[in-house]
């Protein structure tokens, strides 16, 4: 990565941070969870460009990297943000690579301009489904299939900020020539973006862990002044830190379409997934029975990274990541 | 000595000449080529700095090759990449050199450094005490100022080849009214002088490498002081930062070997064992290979922020937390491949114990150069804000 680009990245990650933080306090009341607040807040994200940041300067983009994908998605999830950023960021970018003959359908078009949200199925189900269908994309014979899908019984279930529903019915479809390799890279791309959020949401709470262990007192000091405390948080960012350092790598590597890009990106999802699941239950642990309540934000972390989690294990778990990593590297 | 200026020849240059050179060395040696034997790897030092190879960062007026980090990093990979082994004057290239070009007067450069470069003077370094292990700066031994110098008295521990040491560097009290850091002087001693006495200490490796040091009324010149009294703590810490970048190089090239021989063990034992512990054996090994990918990233970042003449931070913590622990773990897993065969007296093949040296040596990475809790401490203090223990 170049000094400028180094730079630029600083540059987002700082004003995408600043702007959520401003928007946390709403998300977790809940007020972007109904089909209105949504709508309000993917508009917002829009024209803010954040969908474009890996579409190319001449079809109106910031013709950013999967880096710049990785640091937008890592913020959302430090936000706990509601709404498939990352999906759509990946889906554009592929849309702009690939040619689509001006065939693209309004859904899929109303949904990246920032006009109506919608969510995105993953597997069996449809995440971020706020009262609206949900987007499908598949590959099959050299063409990349997007459908517009039905979402049924969606509610709040285990994060009770994202709604999910059950995939159901095609409602429309459209399919354009893909090679593989682009799809290869959407599915990379998507994958990271996953993985972004989750280690946001980790690092937002340890965040949350060390601001506590800082300020709650014990026997007389802070509670982080404790190595009982402070060495497993120690652990936790040193975690967080590899993870990421591996997702960039992997970013790096998917962009440059290197042949080893699916293991890099293996890499950092075992390594993310570790320290985001580790962060999640240290955060809780440190705040006592504090951590246990509604009121501190706390749970809402530990439930996005749950939540991922299990997004992610539909198609592999730990387990199968390292029986690849060891065939791989032989 | 001439150096190719671009990193790509340069890898070339110093590869071929490592890969003739080291081979006939070996030959020599025969069946005492052995990295548990001190005498051959000093040997191999020698050779290496009588062939123009030390001093490779120093300026070229105290008679080093002023090569740019990034080669420095490129020798010290190629070394490890060729099976080289590691000197016993380490602590006299890649610490006191660098210190004394930093801190030292004019005198005591031109007095130490040709020494060192041409491997000469063997240092160690007087740092632990019995009762100062991760509390350093409580350390007791005294220098006491005497009309023509200083006069030290104390006991130092854990002290790395001081059997075969020239000179000692030593942290000594020199003021006991000051507070702890502040009342530090760096002093070099000379250890082949009336008063110092070194008693090996036999580690559960059945070596002695460390040893324990007397000082007994030991004469200290003047002109052995580094820095004024009072600086030793500030120069100490400096000290331990000079090898940034380039340190742990070394170490991960040994753990990527070790990592594809301990594959190959995998697939030989494979065979042997029940299908649920060689999948086992093999997620274990691919977490492995996770690490050994991290920690190839953090040496290039850190190699990358010593270049770009960052100041050195706590990085160089989790780094080492990282490589001795899952260095522990890949040799474990290796210890546990190997079956009985590891329960077994040396046979008649030359590298026959190696493993099971290496793997009781993981228990020292821990400890030494700053136990794991006080790295721990240091990343929590120092990049996560938490205050500091009572």
């Amino acid at each position: 990565m170049s000094k400028q680009e180094g730079l630029e990245l600083g540059m987002l990650m700082d004003s995408a941070r600043r702007f959520l933080a401003g928007r946390r306090e709403g998300i977790l009341r809940g007020s972007c969870s109904d089909s209105e607040g949504a709508a309000a807040l993917w508009r917002e994200c829009a024209e803010l460009g954040w969908l474009l940041t890996c579409v190319p300067p001449d079809a109106d983009g910031a013709g950013m990297g999967t880096s710049a994908l990785a640091i937008l998605a890592e913020e959302l999830g430090r936000a706990l943000y509601p709404l498939p950023v990352g999906r759509a960021m990946a889906v554009a970018a592929l849309l702009a690579e690939i040619d689509t003959a001006g065939a693209q359908p309004a859904w899929l078009t109303d949904w990246l301009a920032g006009e109506t949200p919608l969510g995105v199925v993953e597997g069996r189900v449809v995440r971020h489904a706020c009262g609206t269908p949900g987007v499908r994309a598949s590959h099959a014979a050299g063409e990349v299939i997007f459908e517009l899908v039905e979402t049924g019984a969606a509610g709040f279930g285990l994060d009770p900020l994202v709604a999910v529903g059950r995939a159901g019915a095609v409602q429309s479809a459209v399919r354009f020539k893909c090679p593989p390799s682009n799809w290869q890279t959407f599915e990379f791309r998507s994958r990271i973006a996953l993985l972004a959020e989750a280690l946001g949401a980790a690092s937002g709470a340890l965040e949350l862990a060390v601001a506590y262990a800082c300020e709650r007192t014990q026997f007389g000091r802070p509670i982080g002044a404790f190595q009982a405390i402070k060495h497993p948080l120690a652990n936790i960012r040193m975690a967080i830190d590899d993870a990421r350092l591996t997702l960039h790598d992997a970013c790096e590597a998917v962009d440059a379409r290197r042949s080893d890009g699916e293991q890099r990106l293996l890499m950092a999802e075992l390594l993310v997934m570790e320290a985001a699941q580790g962060s999640v239950e240290q955060a809780i642990q440190t705040h006592g029975a504090m951590g246990f309540t509604w009121e501190c934000p706390v749970h809402f972390h530990f439930k996005r990274v749950k939540h991922l989690a299990a997004i992610l294990r539909q198609t592999h778990d730990s387990s199968v990541i390292l029986d690849r990593l060891w065939h791989m590297a032989g | 000595m001439k150096f190719p200026e671009s990193h790509a020849d340069f890898r070339a240059y110093v590869r071929d000449w490592l890969q003739g050179s080291y081979a006939a060395f070996r030959e020599r040696w025969g069946e005492r080529a052995d990295p548990r034997n001190l005498d051959f790897r000093r040997a191999w030092e020698d050779t290496l700095c009588a062939e123009g190879w030390s001093g490779l960062g120093w300026p070229r007026e105290y008679g080093g090759h002023e090569l740019d980090l990034a080669r420095q990093a490129i020798f010290h990979e190629e070394h490890a990449l060729c099976g080289a082994p590691l000197g016993v004057n380490l602590i006299g290239h890649g610490i006191l050199g660098p210190t004394l070009l930093h801190f030292g007067t004019e005198e005591q450069k031109q007095r130490f450094l040709p020494g060192i470069l041409r491997n000469e003077t063997v240092w160690c370094q007087g740092y632990s005490e019995p009762g100062s292990g991760s509390d350093l700066a409580s350390l007791r031994t005294r220098a006491q100022q005497c009309p023509d110098g200083w006069r030290l008295n104390g006991h130092k521990i854990w002290t790395s080849f001081a059997d075969r040491a020239d000179w000692c560097f030593v942290l000594a009290r020199t003021d006991s009214d000051a507070s702890p850091h502040k009342g530090l002087s760096f002093f070099l001693v000379d250890m082949r002088q009336p008063g110092v006495r070194v008693e090996p200490i036999r580690q559960i490796t059945g070596e002695a490498e460390f040893c324990e040091v007397f000082f007994e009324d030991v004469h200290v010149e003047s002109s052995c002081l580094v820095g004024a009294p009072g600086d030793g703590w500030r120069i100490a810490m400096a000290a331990a930062s000079f090898e940034r970048g380039t340190y742990f190089l070394p170490r991960l090239v040994r753990f990527r070997q070790e990592l594809a021989n301990l594959r190959q063990e995998i697939e030989k034992r494979g065979e042997e064992v029940a299908a649920v512990s060689l999948a086992a054996w093999r997620s274990r090994w691919a977490r492995l290979a996770t690490d050994s990918h991290v920690l190839r990233l953090k040496a290039d970042q850190a190699l990358a922020a010593a270049m770009s003449g960052k100041p050195p931070g706590p990085e160089g913590s989790t780094t080492k937390l990282l490589w001795s622990e899952a260095h522990q773990r890949l040799l474990e897993l290796a210890i546990e491949v190997n079956g009985v065969a590891v329960l077994q007296p040396a046979g008649e093949n030359p590298s026959d114990g190696l493993l099971q040296h290496a793997w009781l040596w993981t228990r020292a990475e821990t400890i030494l150069a700053g136990t794991s809790e006080i790295q721990r401490n240091i990343v929590a203090e120092r990049i996560l804000g938490l205050p500091k223990g009572g």
